[in-house]
């Protein structure tokens, strides 16, 4: 015991040691009660009820179990609750909204004797039943929409198991059918109705939003299997499991081998894959359709996503990376393990066995095309190694087998070579998980050969080492016999039909890789490890349907669609396109008077137009066109460019060819006898970078420069179009040019000239223009141009470059701007096609072939091996999968090729397990009253606390059995109740208005009793911090019935509901990131809050960042099972209700609303404060309030800037608006 | 603010004690309690630095790490992989000095605090279980490193109560939210009232502190309307306690308004002490408002006071470059200096703990020779502790030669964990709460009290 210490510094006040449990280890010392006889563990009885004194005061049975109470401590439970209060009370407590004005003052003036069921039942069969009461049980699983990890990646589908949830309750789905479902749904769902599937395999969403971890969580799945089945024991059983993963569990009678017979259960289960930093996309979603209706669906869009992905890549669009396979896509699963770049451990999870060295690399890709040509990984399996194994177990496909009985194998590999190799062989097989195979393909380093049953070897063919080889098995399992095509494209063997394996029993449920014949009993020798090969493995499929034949092509399974094959042509088009326009960039598709557009770029000054007077009359290598570029001359500094992309480099191109005609005018006057400026033809690297070659000229001369050199290289004449020529040769860095005049009628003799390119120069062409820097300063002629080239190919500069008359070549320019038009028209309309093509696949890889579901599936079953101290690295024993062995129940029945997840439904749900039920009553009755029969919702072992009336307890729980699990009967039972019609005060002694009584007086103060507490006297678990009912314990026996405050849902609910604002469809999904562009890490995890104004229970919540609202008005923690929500009276929920924007927002919308909307029709101020008073309270004001009201909105204007305008009235009655929501009347519930 | 709780025992408290509701524990969790024994500090301020501070260049000198960089290293695990790793020792950014009458070696990473060392104890041989950000953060805060449990400053809330009924008891300073997010500070199991509140810097550090009413007089009219309504409701429900303590926090939450500015406003500190700080005037940027407002929060009550100096990014995590470490270190060194110098100079070090830590150290080695930054590195690491309680001028366990392993005095989160608690006068193994059928504690089933570093 601790000593209790004054502490220094803090006077007068009261000091207590640190919680009772804090002090007095009592708590960790073992219970004596014996595990046998704790009552939790005992079968449900069916207690006559017991005898009272005031049966009169009873309506129901279960009134005389908590009247039998309250007599034997000498008290009589509270009066009646009016009929508002008790309808305000029922409403709220059903929906989670108040009842309407209406629906009060009817209920009010109803005097029949059943209006109270009535009510019940009106209440019971609203939509807004479950989504009140599906909240419960959210908190209690843990929902959230994320999953967890460390960047908490979004899980889009995850909605499906909320809206199951909503859905179970409002159609009162059997309880037991709910936990059945919730564990095996998907199970369930094969056999059941075609109709239920999809909710059943939703359903499962219970065990999926388990809790990720790690930024690799795969490599963390132990811990979200303890997730799993620590929410899993408190959900269904009361039970705290968690404890039993590192050791027996101290107190309730659950050893570590029960836990990891529950482990195994789990473990044999596929978990889908939210994604996670380390793989960003998600995977094994799970169908909500059946195998035979999803496996054809899944193949016409693996097409669709085929085609889609070559159109879009085709027109050069950047290809969504979203990933979305089926669950039987064995090779895409594959896909998927790899780790990341920079990930750490490149391990398979389930659903693979595996043991050994198995890598998985981008080096054991195949490169056969026929069945999977995404691929980018493999396995592969080091020479030499002693034992390894892979496999799968085959669920899906099961069905389909049986009725279409061929079934179609591929797989391709390869031997790797080595110096060690000699005869050792590994083997692949087919047929029944740990039992016999139907065929085994045992591969040598050299030679591939076929076992069926106990025969000798059929030799399939060779391989080469280091050479891809596939192999195609086709099953006939009506004849039981197997052919094999063995080969590569263009030379493929076929063997067989040969006969499958006789004492083979049929079964074909597992895929298996390995080095030997471990299993088999037929007792295959398959050589030394150490003289076993290298080997790769990749594209392995197991389908109904016939393969293509092995091909490095990707198959032509799906057709080209129109828009694929237009895009083939889309090159032929643009190099067209590119012709026509040369890279002038089309100035004949450009708007004469406006400067030149993409892919020019104007000078500084932007005086460069684009004009038909500059059209250049050469058309040597350019039809005649109708448009050129026009700089003004003058002094400043003008000039155009264009960046050319791809560079030229001179490693890799030989020659370049360019071209460009120019037309000197005149120099503008006033230039005050300055020499005349210069232009400048630049080509090189970079806007003026590196310079390969350049040339200037005046009006009167072309020359060029070397060093401070200038070389004059033909005289011009101002006027006059000429045509340079330039061809360039980069790796001689040379060039050699062509310079020709055309004058009117006059023919030019060229003048040729030749130069080294400048010596500076980089090796990198990528920028040409023509600019006024210069070697002479001072005023530039005017200039016009055109008909700009650079092209690898020659031009025939030179050879015809005389100047033709328009007159002579009619109408050549405008087909060409005509055949312009038509290839930018058509090539727009392919941009468009492939540009909806994106969306369209973008979409597809979002939503998939149909709706998919955050569930499980089968994985492959297997016992678990005991993890000593709770770590996966320090295995133990293996133990048989199976539920709790210890509390006195039946035996759950052994699974042996499924999971064993239908079978622990059953043992759930076994009549004989008392367990379930009670747990899930308790858990009704508390949400009814405020506080469980048993306190401890989540722990009914030996350490959770004693029900205050077991009787009463075993008494619903039989009633609910009765029912077969409704819970809409139990609720009836309830709520018709005499306990349930008690008022919240004692004694019905204080009338309205009535003074405060001193408290002291009060008779009702209950007193702590530390034996029926239990343990409560720990902090935390008191019932003062517990929250509203706090007027509570256990020695209250549930009279008076509690006061409580809403919660976050229903506060939120509350105040759009009141305020006109809420939106009552049903949700659905959230507004998440495309999953195309997901890439959450540690660094930036996932965060966000979106709003609407539906009800809460729809709201988006995160598990690592809470839902502020949710979390200010203490909603249910994301991370853990909360099974009584506390509540808390703190400061900043009141500074919520003063200046949160929401309530502001909120109560203006109202207050226009009572102003002007047509609805109200009130038009003076006190009827608009009545109304609002209705709207918000559900009752009509007293005179006094009214007055009050009057007083206060008069009082609130006149303090406003101009209180007589509209918007002061306004704010006034938004102000008193706020006063009422936030009010204790409107926030509490009696 | 989000997930923030700001509980006024006060309200709760005085209602209690006028109308006699409950019984006296449990009614109000932040009621000032006494520990387990005679406690040498009464509050925390827990300087958190975000990313992982690599130790071989700040606190922990490793002149082999000098002499033999670029030399060949074989470790058995790297960045959570297992096996034989060849590895390069990499050399310091920064060298290393000693400083003080006690002469402890501190790199020229941290030159203010370097004059603070007579105040220190340096721990050289910190440990902790996980490799990764965020479960090493989730692990220095709340001794959990995988599932969510109460964060140490919760524990304290819980096990002390408040001194102060106006403010809460645990706050939290932190410009981004951290890795592992809003659990750093979260009470989980705990009662809500325990978990930290969110203080962010800037114009609004906690959510709806701002009236939106037009003027305080307005206000004023609403709260007091409300009241009426509120008075006429309860009147025929006398009995029921939080119908009052709600009414009553709508009062400390008008007050707030105005008090918890008053907190902010540093206009009245002396230019002197803006100065220590290195604080500009009128500015919320940076370590220093925090350590400036830590002050003023410890001066008046506050139980913890955590202060974050970065988030799940842009912080200590220099994979790439180590000099990425300089500007971190400005941000922090001056203020944290100033924080103890000025606790020191009002008395206050001899009843606070601070306390200096990071999730983890980086590796004194590197995959390549030339790599520039460092990675990970749980298996040692560097924290310091300073004021109450604490061995002022000592170093506490070593690192071995290179900095890689813990060579003596293994210091376990859970033993720093425990050291904390022991300060504030807790049994860590007596400090428990019963959740989920089982007593849960901060420092799980392990923990030893360092005494090596008492006083």
């Amino acid at each position: 015991m601790s000593i209790i210490k004054t502490m220094v510094g803090v006077v007068g006040v009261v000091l207590a040691v640190v919680g009772v449990s804090a002090a007095t280890p009592a708590s960790a010392t073992k219970p004596s009660v014996d595990p046998a006889s704790h009552w939790a563990f005992q079968p449900v009885r069916d207690p006559v009820p017991p005898a009272v004194a005031d049966a009169s005061w009873c309506r129901s049975a279960l009134d005389r179990f908590i009247l039998a109470g309250l007599e034997r401590q000498g008290r009589k439970p509270a009066p009646e609750a009016d009929r508002r209060t008790w309808i305000r009370r029922v409403t709220l407590d059903l929906t989670g909204l108040a009842p309407s004005q209406e629906e009060i003052e009817s209920f009010e003036q109803d005097s029949s004797p059943n209006a109270a069921e009535a009510v019940i039942d009106r209440l019971l069969a609203s939509p807004r039943y479950g989504e009140r009461w599906g909240r419960h049980w959210l908190d209690v699983v843990r929902y959230a929409d994320t999953a967890g990890e460390t960047a908490d990646y979004p899980v889009p589908v995850a909605w499906r198991y909320r809206n199951y949830v909503i859905e179970a309750f409002n159609a009162d789905k059997p309880y037991f059918e709910f936990v059945s479902e919730q564990i095996a749904g998907d199970l369930l769902a094969r056999n059941g109705p075609r109709e239920r599937y999809a909710e059943r395999v939703a359903a499962t969403g219970f065990l999926a939003i388990s809790r990720r971890f790690g930024f690799d969580s795969e490599n963390y799945h132990h811990l979200t299997l303890q997730d799993t089945i620590d929410t899993m024991g408190q959900t269904f059983l009361g039970l705290t499991l968690g404890c039993a993963r590192c050791h027996n569990h101290k107190y309730d009678p659950v050893p570590a081998t029960d836990y990891y017979a529950l482990y195994g259960i789990f473990e044999s289960t596929r978990f889908a894959f939210p994604g996670s930093e380390q793989k960003q996309r998600s995977r094994a979603m799970v169908p909500l359709i059946p195998p035979e209706e999803s496996l054809p669906r899944w193949r016409d869009y693996e097409n669709r996503v085929a085609s889609l992905t070559r159109t879009v890549q085709r027109a050069g669009l950047p290809v969504p990376s979203a990933l979305l396979r089926s669950i039987d896509d064995l090779d895409g699963d594959f896909e998927l393990q790899a780790p990341a770049s920079g990930g750490s451990k490149g391990v398979l999870v389930p659903p693979w066995v595996y043991d050994g060295p198995i890598a998985v690399t981008t080096e054991a890709q195949s490169p056969f095309k026929h069945r999977y040509p995404g691929g980018r990984v493999g396995a592969s399996i080091p020479a030499g190694t002693q034992t390894w194994r892979l496999g799968q177990a085959l669920h899906r496909l099961g069905r389909s087998v049986r009725e279409a009985h061929r079934l179609s194998i591929n797989l391709d590999l390869k031997t790797v070579p080595d110096t060690m190799v000699g005869s050792g062989s590994h083997r692949f097989w087919v047929g029944r998980d740990g039992g016999q195979p139907a065929l085994e393909v045992l591969i040598s380093a050299q030679s591939l050969s076929l076992r069926t049953g106990l025969g000798v070897p059929v030799t399939l063919g060779t391989v080469t080492p280091g050479s891809w080889v596939n192999v195609q098995l086709d099953l006939d399992r009506k004849a039981r016999t197997v052919s094999v095509r063995l080969g590569t494209p263009g030379s493929v063997r076929s063997v067989g039909p040969q006969q499958l394996a006789r004492d083979w029993d049929g079964v074909l449920d597992f895929v298996g890789l390995d080095s030997g014949a471990a299993g088999t009993g037929a007792g295959t020798e398959t050589g030394a490890a150490a003289s076993r090969p290298g080997l790769c493995l990749d594209n392995l499929a197991i389908q109904p349907e016939p393969l293509a034949p092995v091909s490095t092509e990707v198959a032509s399974a799906s057709i080209a669609s129109p828009l694929e094959r237009a895009l083939s042509e889309r090159d032929a088009l643009e190099r067209e396109l590119a012709s026509l326009r040369g890279i002038d960039g089309g100035f004949e598709g450009q708007k004469a008077g406006s400067p030149p557009a993409k892919p020019w770029r104007p000078g500084p000054n932007s005086r460069v137009r684009i004009r038909p007077e500059s059209q250049s009359p050469f058309t040597g290598w350019m039809p005649l066109g109708a448009l050129g570029i026009h700089m003004p001359g003058g002094p400043a500094y003008d000039g155009f460019g264009q960046s050319l992309s791809p560079a030229w480099k001179r490693d890799q191109t030989s020659r370049l060819h360019a071209a460009f005609d120019f037309r000197c005018g005149e120099v503008p006057a006033g230039g005050g006898g300055e020499p005349e400026g210069t232009w400048r033809f630049y080509l090189g690297h970079g806007a003026g970078t590196s310079a390969a070659v350049e040339l200037f000229w005046s009006g009167s001369e072309l020359f060029r420069i070397d060093g401070d050199r200038k070389e004059v290289v033909a005289p011009l004449r101002r006027g006059q179009w000429y045509q340079v020529g330039l061809v360039l040769d980069l790796k001689a860095r040379r060039y050699e040019a062509t310079l020709r005049g055309s004058g009117a009628g006059e023919t030019s003799a060229p003048v040729v000239f030749s130069g080294a390119l400048y010596p500076g120069w980089d090796g990198a062409i990528d920028d040409v223009f023509i600019d006024s820097y210069g070697h002479r300063p001072g005023p530039k002629p005017a200039l016009d141009a055109d008909n700009f080239a650079v092209q690898e190919a020659p031009l025939p500069i030179g050879h015809s470059g005389l100047a033709v008359a328009v007159a002579e070549n009619p109408g050549a320019g405008e087909r060409r701007r005509q055949r312009l038009t038509e290839i930018e028209a058509r090539l727009k309309t392919l941009q468009e096609g492939a540009e909806s093509a994106a969306r369209e696949l973008e979409q597809l890889l979002v939503e998939g072939p149909f709706p998919l579901a955050y569930g499980v599936s089968e994985g492959t079953p297997r016992d678990a091996v005991v993890q000593v101290r709770g770590e996966p690295d320090q295995p133990g024993q293996r133990v048989r999968r199976g539920a709790l062995s210890a509390l006195g129940l039946n035996p759950m029945a052994p699974a042996t090729a499924t999971s064993g997840r239908l079978e622990l439904a059953r043992w759930l749900t076994d009549p004989a397990n008392p367990l379930p039920a009670r747990v899930m009553v308790n858990r009704i009755w508390q949400q009814h009253f405020g506080r469980g029969l048993v306190e401890s919702a989540n722990d009914f072992g030996l350490r959770g606390q004693a029900p205050s009336h077991p009787e009463l307890l075993d008494h619903l729980t039989s009633e609910f059995r009765r029912t077969g699990g409704s819970i809409k009967a139990l609720h009836r039972l309830i709520l018709n109740s005499a306990v349930y019609r008690q008022r919240s005060e004692p004694e019905p002694w204080v009338a309205e208005g009535s003074p405060v009584r001193p408290v002291a007086d009060s008779a009702s103060c209950p007193v702590d009793d530390p034996a029926a507490a239990g343990a409560a006297g720990a902090p935390g678990t008191s019932a003062a911090i517990r929250g509203n009912s706090s007027a509570r314990d256990p020695g209250d026996g549930f009279s008076p019935f509690p006061r409580r405050r809403l919660g976050a849902e229903e506060t939120r609910d509350a105040i759009l509901e009141a305020c006109g604002d809420l939106d009552l469809s049903v949700g659905a999904g959230h507004p998440f990131p495309s999953p195309t562009r997901w890439g959450y890490t540690q660094h930036g995890p996932y965060v966000a809050s979106y709003e609407h104004h539906r009800r809460s229970v729809y709201l988006m919540t995160q598990r690592i960042q809470r839902h502020p609202f949710l979390a200010l008005f203490d909603g249910a923690d994301p991370n853990a099972s909360t099974a009584v929500r506390r509540t808390t009276t703190v400061p900043s929920q009141a500074l919520f209700f003063l200046n949160d924007p929401m309530v502001h927002r909120e109560a203006e919308h109202l207050a226009r609303t009572a102003q002007t909307g047509s609805q109200t029709r009130e038009t003076t101020e006190s009827d608009q404060v009545v109304w609002v008073f209705r709207r918000i309270l559900r009752r009509s004001p007293e005179p006094a309030e009214v007055a009050e009201a009057a007083a206060f909105l008069a009082q609130y204007r006149n303090a406003l800037k101009s209180p007589a305008s509209s918007d002061a009235s306004t704010q006034a009655l938004s102000a008193w608006i706020r006063v009422l929501l936030g009010s204790n009347e409107f926030l509490t519930v009696d | 603010m989000v997930g923030g709780s700001l509980m006024f025992p006060g309200i709760v408290r005085d209602l209690l004690a006028r109308e006699g509701g409950l019984g006296s524990t449990g009614a109000d969790p932040l009621i000032p309690r006494a520990p387990h024994f005679t406690p040498k500090a009464k509050r925390v301020i827990f300087l958190y630095m975000s990313g992982g501070v690599s130790h071989v260049d700040s606190w922990d000198p490793k002149p082999r790490l000098f002499a033999d960089a670029g030399k060949t290293v074989t470790v058995d695990e790297f960045q959570g992989r297992k096996g034989n790793f060849t590895m390069f020792a990499k050399r310091p950014q920064w060298d290393f000095a000693r400083h003080g009458r006690c002469g402890t070696e501190v790199s020229g990473l941290f030159p203010h605090m370097a004059r603070c060392v007579d105040d220190l104890c340096v721990i050289r041989s910190m440990t902790s279980d996980h490799t990764n950000h965020y479960e090493a953060t989730l692990g220095i805060h709340t001794g959990s490193f995988t599932f969510a449990r109460p964060s140490i400053g919760s524990w304290v809330s819980y096990g002390l109560g408040t001194e102060n009924s106006n403010l809460p008891s645990f706050v939290v300073i932190a410009p981004k939210s951290p890795y592992a997010g809003g659990q750093v500070w979260a009470s989980d199991f705990l009662p809500g009232a325990h978990q930290g509140t969110w203080v962010v810097p800037g114009q609004e550090p906690v959510a709806n502190l701002h009236r939106r009413s037009p003027s305080e007089e307005l206000q004023a009219l609403e709260m007091a309307a409300m009241n009426r309504m509120n008075l006429r409701h309860r009147a025929a429900r006398a009995t029921d306690p939080l119908l009052a303590a709600r009414m009553k926090s709508f009062e400390t939450a008008f007050g707030m308004q105005m008090e918890l500015p008053e907190l902010f406003d540093l206009s009245r500190e002396t230019d002197a002490t803006h100065a220590l700080y290195g604080l500009e005037r009128g500015s919320t940027r940076g370590f220093a408002w925090q350590c400036l407002v830590a002050r003023r929060l410890a001066e008046r009550g506050v139980r913890f006071i955590e202060l974050i100096d970065s988030g799940s990014s842009d912080n200590w995590d220099a994979h790439g470059d180590m000099t990425l470490h300089g500007p971190l270190a400005t941000n922090v060194d001056r203020p944290i200096a100033g924080l103890l110098n000025d606790l020191r100079q009002r008395g206050m070090l001899e009843d606070t703990l601070v306390v200096w830590t990071s999730e983890f150290g980086r590796t004194p080695f590197n995959a390549t020779a030339d790599h520039r930054g460092r990675e990970h590195h749980h298996w040692v690491f560097s924290s310091w502790l300073a004021g109450a309680g604490v061995k002022a001028g000592s170093v506490y366990g070593a690192s071995d030669d290179l900095g890689i392993r813990v060579a003596t005095d293994r210091v376990h989160v859970h033993d720093f964990h425990a050291t904390i608690l022991h300060l504030l006068g807790f049994d860590h193994e007596r400090l428990t709460h019963h959740h989920n059928g089982r007593d849960y504690r901060l420092t799980d089933v392990a923990g030893e009290v360092v005494r090596g570093v008492l006083s």
